[in-house]
């Protein structure tokens, strides 16, 4: 992509081109693979502008509306972007057209009923498909979920349903091994749902944060960090719970993008701290804490 | 209150009932939104609802936010979800997260009905008169909401005053380019470059990865 058209990636993912110049940038993004993906980050990042307004319930009666065109609904086969016919693209509400939500369906476009060639069964290498997944709450996809992806691919639109079960299959298998990790999340839940819940954000001398969310009643924390400058391999950074009764490790953050829970006691006044230790921590913190903050 | 700092005597690990445990899937509700993708995409109508729960607060937050007027909000929310459904299977997590493929179909489709010429009427009229009446959706998403809003917040913070303006009146605005240069009195190139520039301050900011 020239220089002309590389600065359009910014109003590209914030939807401010007018048709014309979208498809342009369209066709552009298609052969300029860096500019795609500068374009993806910022779709990324305009998520997160959307994440930061306050949400707001629909009425309920728009759910079983829109639940009742899905039976009518065609479902698309999983042809990439870049073949989509333009037809696909998404187009203006009519908004002249009545609010009732009963339209028996969406007009077929043209691409509902051409039957794509087998499509490829994709392998992303786990690296690199962790490494394009934004890290965050709701953008965590289990690898499973790309294998089931991949299986549906490969098997769904060949051959209409039959390889159905077979996914149906994974599917379950899957969700056992998911079990435990839900298990966890289920703790953060629990958290978020109580009735005492605070949150403290407590800033890092090295730059960075770390933002804790907790629930005395519940006797459980979670610890987000944000922005920790990355650490050379033998070192890590470690967790302490800290009060009169002495100094406890509360674990390892082992990649400074992951949030972690806490459960048992929050005594009052406990101070969390932030170390950086040899990898595989310590029994007690050989440094001054880079961040600390006090649950009062 | 700085602990005193003392020699680690040893690399052990303290024991597993006193320690923090990294959330595996750093996932707050299960399954997750590209979990339930997947499964939509053969058809699963109870993981469509369950997607729709957890998502369309957000969606319609949004929509809002850009298309104010409520009633056609309402519709547009609806193609949305329908549109959610008939392209499920076209999701792929290896290019982006799940809430990122859903917001960008939700903000392309209420920004291309407030360029039509109706809702873009609607929408001035209301200019000024908007009156979120939002309803609080449960105390977890409130827990989020205060999270994720700090944080861009905090990211806003580190753009330029220009930089923020003309990425407000993009996103939040549903304005394109030319008009946001038209808005700010600019050149069309001179707001590209800032919209830009401000998207990559925001993207390292918030630590997106793509």
């Amino acid at each position: 992509m020239n220089e002309q058209k590389h600065t359009m990636t910014g109003a590209w993912a914030l939807n401010a081109l007018d048709a014309e110049e979208r498809e342009q940038v369209r066709r552009c993004l298609e052969e300029d693979p860096e500019a795609a993906a500068e374009a993806a980050g910022f779709e990324e990042t305009a998520a997160e502008l959307a994440a930061s307004l306050p949400p707001l319930a629909p009425r309920p009666e728009l759910k079983a509306a829109v639940m009742a065109r899905l039976s009518t609904t065609r479902q698309l086969s999983p042809l990439s972007e870049e073949e989509l016919p333009e037809a696909d693209a998404a187009e203006p509400v009519a908004t002249a057209q009545s609010r009732t939500p009963s339209s028996p369906s969406a007009a077929p476009s043209a691409d509902d009923t051409s039957t794509p060639p087998s499509p490829p069964a994709r392998v992303v290498s786990l690296d690199r498909y962790r490494a394009s997944v934004r890290r965050g709450r709701w953008s965590a996809v289990a690898a499973a979920a790309l294998l089931l992806t991949t299986i549906a691919g490969a098997g769904l639109w060949n051959s209409e349903r039959i390889a159905e079960q077979e996914a149906r299959t994974s599917l379950e298998a899957m969700a056992t091994e998911q079990a435990s990790a839900e298990a966890e999340r289920a703790t953060l839940s629990t958290i978020l749902a109580s009735d005492d819940v605070a949150h403290l954000a407590v800033p890092s001398q090295d730059g960075g944060s770390l933002q804790l969310m907790y629930s005395r009643e519940q006797q459980a924390m979670l610890v987000q960090a944000a922005d920790l400058p990355t650490l050379p391999e033998d070192e890590a950074y470690q967790l302490w719970m800290i009060d009169d009764s002495g100094i406890t490790s509360a674990g390892m953050l082992q990649d400074p993008a992951d949030a972690v829970t806490h459960e048992g006691e929050i005594p009052e006044d406990v101070t969390v701290g932030l170390t950086i230790e040899p990898a595989g921590g310590s029994e007690q913190p050989t440094m001054d804490p880079i961040a600390a903050g006090v649950l009062s | 209150m700085p602990p005193e700092p003392t020699p680690a005597d040893s690399a052990r690990r303290v024991p597993a009932g006193d320690e923090l445990r990294p959330l595996r899937g750093e996932e707050l509700r299960s399954p997750s939104p590209a979990d339930l993708l997947a499964r939509i995409a053969l058809g699963d109508e109870d993981a469509f609802s369950r997607l729709y729960d957890d998502s369309a607060p957000l969606l319609f937050g949004l929509i809002r936010r850009v298309v104010r007027d409520v009633a056609i909000s309402e519709e547009v929310l609806q193609e949305v979800f329908v549109e959610v459904w008939r392209k499920a299977a076209r999701f792929e997590a290896h290019r982006g997260s799940a809430r990122g493929w859903l917001c960008t179909i939700a903000h392309r489709r209420a920004v291309d009905t407030v360029r039509s010429s109706e809702a873009a009427r609607r929408r001035d009229s209301e200019e000024g008169l908007l009156q979120m009446e939002q309803q609080v959706v449960d105390v977890q998403e409130e827990a989020i909401m205060r999270v994720e809003s700090r944080r861009v917040t905090t990211a806003m913070g580190a753009l330029t005053a220009s930089q923020a303006e003309a990425i407000r009146l993009a996103y939040f605005g549903g304005y394109s380019h030319r008009e946001v240069a038209a808005r700010l009195d600019i050149p069309v190139g001179t707001a590209k470059t800032r919209i830009r520039d401000g998207m990559i301050v925001l993207r390292d900011r918030l630590g997106v990865t793509a």
